[in-house]
């Protein structure tokens, strides 16, 4: 073909102001080095990627729920590989095994609490309560994956029955203090102390909240404990214990049972439990 | 007989004894286990550092 010709055929490309249309007179796609992305398609909901001089390249959305990770060189789709942590909720004792994929873990939990103590069959000391159970300690725990053992022992403290009811002439009877709940060597809290016993004309004495102060911090675990609520108690985790009554045993987890008065047991205590979080 | 000691919660001049068991199980610093008697009860006596020794707390004997 002539200049003149191919002259002609680009001019059929220009409109009346002199511009060129550039979906129809170009023929190869713009080089990066011109401003163009040197590439023919660039496919759908695709990731673009700078590539020096040659045509961009892409990254495919890939698989639900993938994240753009940088692979040190470039950028590829890929699973999530941290951000949602393995939750394990225990009630019971268990063995805890470690990953050694395992970052780090974040540990919640409660002791049981401490169940109340009675009342007497004296009738002239019918009103006198035996003290109410102390909550279990609650505990939140982190530690790195280099300062947990592994395996290790979980414990969940256990509930208990309130004392049984005494007789006249003698003390009535205590509460039971609420078990401890430990991951293994690394966190653990006490639990609430026992109702003490109706002792003739006095009343017994509230039980002791458990796991107060329990306050670690080292470089690599660091946990907080809470104490004692000592209001009204509400149904919740590791609370005071309840007042009776109408309703004597402790209910949720880690809380004290009430005291009771007259011919009447303590109440009992809620055991304890423990949530697990692990960070791979 | 095991005691678990926790020295985070005072009693008496010493420490709670925060439960008994026939065995031990494994839990955080600072608390630990001793040695202590069958009749020994959790809550209902405290561990002397001094002389390394469980006691009972007073007790009201009225009806």
């Amino acid at each position: 073909m002539t200049q003149a010709f191919n002259l002609s055929q680009l001019a059929n490309n220009v409109n009346t102001t002199g511009q060129l249309n550039a979906a129809a007179g170009l023929y190869n796609q713009t080089p990066v080095a011109n401003g163009g992305t040197g590439a023919a398609t660039l496919a759908a909901n695709a990731v673009l990627l700078g590539n020096g001089t040659s045509a961009l390249q892409t990254v495919a959305a890939s698989t639900l729920g993938n994240v753009l990770t940088s692979n040190g060189t470039t950028w590829v789709s890929q699973a999530s590989s941290g951000g949602t942590p393995v939750v394990t909720i225990y009630s019971a004792p268990a063995t805890w095994t470690k990953s050694p994929t395992l970052k780090a873990v974040k540990v919640f939990m409660v002791a049981a609490g401490g169940s109340g103590g009675s009342g007497t069959t004296n009738p002239a000391l019918s009103s006198i309560q035996g003290g109410p159970g102390g909550n279990g300690g609650i505990l939140q725990g982190f530690a790195q994956a280099s300062a947990i053992p592994g395996p290790l022992s979980i414990t969940v403290g256990s509930s208990n029955a309130g004392g049984t009811n005494g007789t006249p002439g003698t003390p009535s009877n205590p509460g039971v203090t609420g078990g401890t709940s430990s991951f293994g060597t690394v966190f653990s809290t006490t639990g609430g102390g026992a109702g003490t016993a109706q002792s003739g004309p006095v009343a017994g004495s509230a039980g002791a909240p458990g796991g107060s102060n329990t306050i670690t911090t080292t470089p690599t675990t660091s946990s907080f404990g809470l104490t004692s609520p000592t209001a009204t108690p509400v149904q919740a985790y590791g609370v005071r214990g309840q007042t009776g009554p109408t309703t004597k045993n402790a209910s949720g987890y880690g809380m004290g049972g009430a005291g009771t008065a007259g011919p009447a047991p303590g109440g009992s205590s809620s055991g304890g439990f423990m949530i697990v979080e692990e960070f791979y | 007989m095991k005691a678990l000691v926790s020295p985070n919660e005072p009693r008496e001049i010493g420490y709670r004894v925060a439960q008994v068991e026939q065995q031990e199980f494994e839990v955080a610093l600072p608390l630990f286990w001793v040695d202590c008697a069958d009749t020994d009860k959790a809550d209902q006596c405290w561990y002397d550092p001094s002389d390394q020794r469980i006691k009972p707390f007073p007790q009201d004997t009225t009806g």
